[in-house]
């Protein structure tokens, strides 16, 4: 028997956490994992306490362009829980709005994404056309596609307007129709389930007690989602419902996105028609006024994502600023759900995760008898085992 | 709202049984239902036990911040939330910066591995029975005994 080992990375673009992933396989199937991240560790958490909060906040959203919403949220929650600031509620609204057509087209992009790595080309092009109209709205509501710097300490940074929550309505009643339209393609499409059903398996016990989060632990059984448990924004007064999947595998991890993303449109929807009056954002000082903690929890695209700041009473600068992103929590489920599968599921159980991938991942192939290594990228890979 | 109430008094009333003198104090929120726990960084591995108990193992892991605040501690703040409960737990211990040293908890609850591996190198606490104890993020190159998040 010749066993070889599989290098996965480490210029592997997940997010903001390229991986590499060593596997030990014995012919087609997976026996070990070892996973070796920081490749592009950028010093972030170092940085933010040499700025103030916030020049931070500008730091803070380049942590991850996709979910960037996400981090500044969090961030603005931490710092106002250390300062004791009260957005006013209007806020809560704008930016529960924000964050979740942040989450709708952070979803499609997955979605999009996977259809591509397996082989369903015209699928992915027709989600990601329907995500640039999501991005289009949030360029209208926030003035930009990406770093929109949307969320301030103490408020958000602009108003929506009348008609502006028009043309979101009219979009997103559009994108709803068509997301309904995918999900019966995921659900039922032989090709699709064929490839994706069984792929990739985490049992419900394993992501509880390696703490997935998201989507991951979601489509493995576990009912978690900070929306949910500990309402943030406006979520104690929008009801939406947790969407959770038994099935335990790639196929449940994607069926959780594909109906999320009809959750965070009603969301949106529901929290327009109820969109309060008022102020949207508060002043704030400009130096913290206690020697304080302050942490915030939210449901990010990929799952759970903390923020915890320490301040100093007079210091304009967090004395700590600490971050865990939800793809490093997912890391320890992402060996397991590898170990006993093909290298063929090495890419679709990979994606099922949401580590967005980029077209330079690269895997070497190491014969550890002869010593031969063998490089490809990733995508030849996932070709190479289409249908 | 009362049944909820009473979970974080039982917990409290369940670590300082069992831990007695080790069990330094507690902060609740009722706000963001967080329930904050000091304990001895010697209980730390006995606390979770703890946590596992009253949550028959249904709890997730959030991490591990390390922060080293300009004293003479590193204080370590470990983040959970109790599924049944509906409660979330920040567990506090503090270990002299003179002698960073620790209970690891990786056999008590698995999903603290990477997380400790980053305390250690990023502030050099050490953590006793880690089954692994090596860089996460940092190059191989990296010198020893240089811990980037340390302030001296």
């Amino acid at each position: 028997m010749t066993t070889v080992n599989v290098i996965v990375g480490p210029v592997h673009p997940a997010l903001h956490e390229p991986e590499r992933f060593v596997f030990k396989v014995d012919g087609e199937v997976v026996v070990d994992v070892e996973p070796r991240i920081g490749y592009v560790h950028r010093g972030i958490e170092k940085a933010l306490t040499e700025r103030t909060f916030t020049q931070g906040l500008y730091l803070i959203e380049r942590i991850c362009g996709i979910c960037n919403v996400a981090h500044t949220l969090t961030a603005v929650q931490a710092i106002e829980d250390a300062f004791g600031v009260e957005p006013p509620k209007r806020a809560k609204y704008l930016r529960t709005v924000v964050h979740e057509l942040n989450r709708i087209h952070s979803h499609l992009l997955l979605l999009g994404v996977t259809c591509e790595l397996i082989g369903f080309d015209t699928l992915f092009m027709l989600i990601w056309r329907d995500r640039e109209a999501v991005m289009d709205v949030i360029e209208m509501v926030t003035g930009n596609r990406v770093t929109s710097a949307y969320n301030i300490i103490g408020g958000v940074r602009r108003n929506i307007r009348d008609h502006e929550v028009s043309e979101i309505k009219k979009v997103l009643g559009t994108i709803a129709e068509r997301v309904k339209e995918y999900k019966k393609v995921f659900a039922e499409d032989p090709t699709i389930r064929a490839r994706l059903a069984g792929a990739g398996r985490l049992s419900r016990a394993k992501a509880l007690a390696l703490g997935a989060v998201g989507p991951t632990a979601r489509g493995s059984g576990v009912k978690v989602d900070v929306r949910a448990e500990e309402p943030y924004a406006a979520f104690d007064e929008v009801p939406f419902n947790v969407v959770v999947y038994e099935e335990e595998d790639s196929w449940a991890r994607l069926m959780v996105r594909v109906d999320e993303t009809l959750e965070s449109i009603r969301i949106v929807e529901e929290c327009l028609n109820k969109m309060p009056s008022g102020p949207v954002k508060v002043p704030i000082p400009e130096v913290a006024p206690r020697s304080s903690e302050g942490f915030s929890v939210i449901e990010a695209p990929r799952g759970e994502l903390i923020h915890h700041v320490y301040t100093r009473e007079g210091d304009d600068k967090p004395l700590r600023y600490r971050v865990r992103t939800p793809t490093y929590a997912n890391i320890p489920s992402a060996c397991e759900m590898l170990k006993g599968g093909y290298i063929a599921d090495i890419p679709v159980a990979l994606v099922s995760l949401d580590p967005c991938f980029s077209c330079t991942d690269r895997v070497a192939l190491v014969d550890v008898g002869t010593g031969k290594r063998v490089s490809i990228d990733l995508r030849t890979l996932a070709r190479r085992y289409k249908k | 709202m009362a049944e909820e109430v009473g979970e974080h008094v039982k917990l409290i009333e369940l670590f300082r049984k069992e831990l007695e003198g080790r069990f330094l104090g507690y902060e609740y929120d009722p706000k963001k239902r967080a329930l904050k726990l000091l304990v001895e960084r010697s209980a730390l591995s006995n606390a979770f036990e703890l946590i596992n108990r009253v949550s028959d193992g249904e709890y997730h892991f959030t991490t591990i911040t390390g922060a080293d605040l300009d004293g003479d501690d590193i204080e370590l703040t470990y983040f959970l939330w109790l599924l049944p409960q509906r409660l979330r737990v920040v567990i506090k211990a503090s270990t002299p910066k003179e002698d960073p040293r620790v209970q690891s908890i990786v056999n008590v609850t698995p999903a603290a591995n990477l997380y400790e591996r980053e305390v250690y190198e990023m502030l050099g606490v050490r953590f006793e029975g880690h089954p692994k104890l090596e860089k996460l993020f940092l190059p191989e190159d990296w010198p020893e005994n240089v811990h980037p998040l340390r302030r001296d």
